[in-house]
């Protein structure tokens, strides 16, 4: 297969390519991003593309004609971008990317990124939601990936290719960029006084782990992908050894402040997260993909503040001569 | 129950909540203070499957004590936790109610709990004026236990609000129906709401001649 990875320079679209460079059932790996990936990618080839310029774009598509898509250019508020940025930048890669896609005609299926905010957590939403659950999200991001969802419904009849929304717990790792890992971070972490309801993580390797599956199954539909357990925003911060706060109502105000001056802003997902918790039934995702997370939401969570030391590594010489 | 194993877990987070918010080690510890207020004569727990799914229909007057001394009654006897849904969310109250056992939410959450073995209860409808009648059973709750095929056991919570006595009886398991569909669901619904006056019947039989 000819894999096309938008969003390549994400964490997971990073892992994922470096996976399928190995990988004897894949042809080859093409992907762009608006910024380079962090790590050395050996055969991957990548191309950094504004997601504005579309006629690069479909040259570039048209050229490779990919078999399968995989959409991880779906941008998280506050974690590279301000909320706006990310926001429209979404909207306008899905509808770029998703949209040439067709005009290509090549795809066999398209697995696309998504998230649990998309259920949202209003007073009548489900308190675990299941695949089936009504799609009514309460935040801008939640807004903005069911936009997502929509294009990449309509793109997959246009191309009569299935289409696998995973629709993820929020990632979490040592090293990722991600606004509730550097929130959880903080010395002295604000959580809600009223409510410490549970939120569920991913680890990173199980997100390309299900990326890898979904390729291979080619699954038509909506999944939600989360570890196993489930953990508090307050035992969360106990995990850490940090401090917990509780704030409520009007003070989240001031929080807000202080977090981004101390460079743990905090947007309206992750603050929904923190006040009204967030998981999901993962186990449809488990019967269609064989997939059972290695990590718990307790030790992805721990992860996060176990952070290995960065090594420096030495320049291959031949690279130089 | 080792209260200083419990403070440190609480202090390092290495504690288990489950998806629902369920928090054993709290459970644990309110143990004693229920014994405290309410003083439970549980029946019939054996009707309660000792593993897998299964829907506790319970009946209420207010509504405010009897799922808590249900729970309590399942718990002393059986270990199992009692998934009472329907609970408020709001604010504070409904955080509190889940890390006790509370589910909010409705069908979907029920459906979820029963997928995942859990012992659920479903209240019937509110009967202030006459607390020895069942309300009614919502047929929609009935979709996932048809589906599931998962078994039904009638309970009632006899006692007065501001009392400390409380009797819970949990009833024998109902049949499980073969067919499915919206029919079936009233159908259904009507059948668990009929076993749930029977016990009510046995535990206050009637005192004049034509009641």
């Amino acid at each position: 297969m000819r894999v096309l990875i938008s969003g390549m320079a994400t964490e997971v679209g990073t892992r994922l390519a470096m996976q399928l460079e190995a990988s004897d059932a894949v042809e080859s790996v093409v992907g762009f991003d608006a910024v380079p990936p962090r790590r050395y990618l050996r055969s991957a080839e990548f191309h950094r593309v504004d997601p504005h310029d579309r006629r690069r774009l479909l040259r570039i598509l048209r050229d490779y004609e990919p078999t399968v898509v995989v959409h991880l250019g779906v941008y998280e508020p506050e974690a590279s971008a301000d909320t706006a940025t990310a926001i429209a930048r979404n909207e306008h890669s899905a509808v770029t990317v998703l949209g040439a896609m067709c005009e290509v005609g090549s795809v066999e299926r398209f697995i696309i990124r998504s998230g649990l905010e998309v259920y949202g957590r209003s007073r009548s939403a489900p308190a675990r939601p299941d695949e089936d659950a009504p799609v009514r999200p309460t935040t801008a991001f939640g807004r903005s990936l069911a936009a997502v969802e929509k294009v990449a419904v309509d793109a997959g009849r246009v191309a009569d290719a299935p289409v696998s929304i995973l629709r993820f717990a929020p990632w979490m790792g040592p090293h990722i960029p991600v606004p509730l890992g550097r929130y959880l971070r903080m010395p002295v972490v604000p959580v809600d006084a009223f409510g410490d309801l549970p939120f569920t993580v991913v680890d990173p390797e199980d997100a390309v782990s299900v990326v890898n599956r979904a390729m291979a199954a080619g699954f038509d539909g909506a999944l939600n992908i989360v570890s196993p357990g489930a953990v508090t925003p307050s035992q969360a911060v106990r995990l850490g050894g940090r401090i917990p706060v509780p704030v409520a109502g009007p003070a989240w105000r001031p929080v807000e402040i202080a977090a981004r001056i101390a460079g743990s802003p905090l947007p309206e997902h992750v603050r929904e997260l923190l006040i009204r918790g967030r998981v999901a039934d993962g186990s449809r995702s488990a019967s269609v993909l064989d997939f059972v997370a290695a990590h718990t939401t307790i030790e992805v969570v721990r992860s996060l503040y176990e952070w290995e030391e960065l090594a420096w590594a030495q320049p291959l010489e031949e690279a130089f001569t | 129950m080792n209260i200083l194993d419990i403070a440190a877990r609480r202090l390092t987070g290495l504690f288990e909540v489950d998806e629902w918010g369920l928090d054993d080690d709290l459970v644990d510890m309110l143990g004693p203070l229920t014994s405290l207020r309410w003083a439970i004569a549980a029946r019939g727990e054996e009707n309660v499957p000792a593993e897998g799914p299964a829907l506790v229909i319970l009946n209420r007057r207010f509504g405010l004590t009897e799922p808590f001394v249900a729970a309590e009654a399942l718990r002393r006897t059986t270990g199992r936790h009692l998934r009472v849904v329907g609970v408020p969310d709001l604010p504070g109250v409904g955080s509190a109610l889940r890390s006790v056992g509370g589910v909010p939410g409705g069908v979907v959450d029920l459906e979820g709990l029963l997928r995942s073995g859990e012992v659920a209860a479903v209240l019937l409808d509110r009967r202030m004026r006459h607390s020895t009648f069942a309300g009614t059973l919502d047929p929609s709750w009935m979709r996932p236990v048809l589906e599931l095929g998962v078994p039904v056991v009638p309970a009632i919570a006899a006692g007065y609000e501001f009392a400390r006595r409380w009797r819970v009886v949990f009833g024998r398991v109902l049949p499980s129906p073969s067919r499915k569909g919206p029919l079936a669901e009233v159908e259904w619904a009507d059948r668990c709401r009929r076993a749930v006056q029977e016990l009510l019947d046995e535990a206050f039989p009637p005192r004049w001649p034509f009641s």
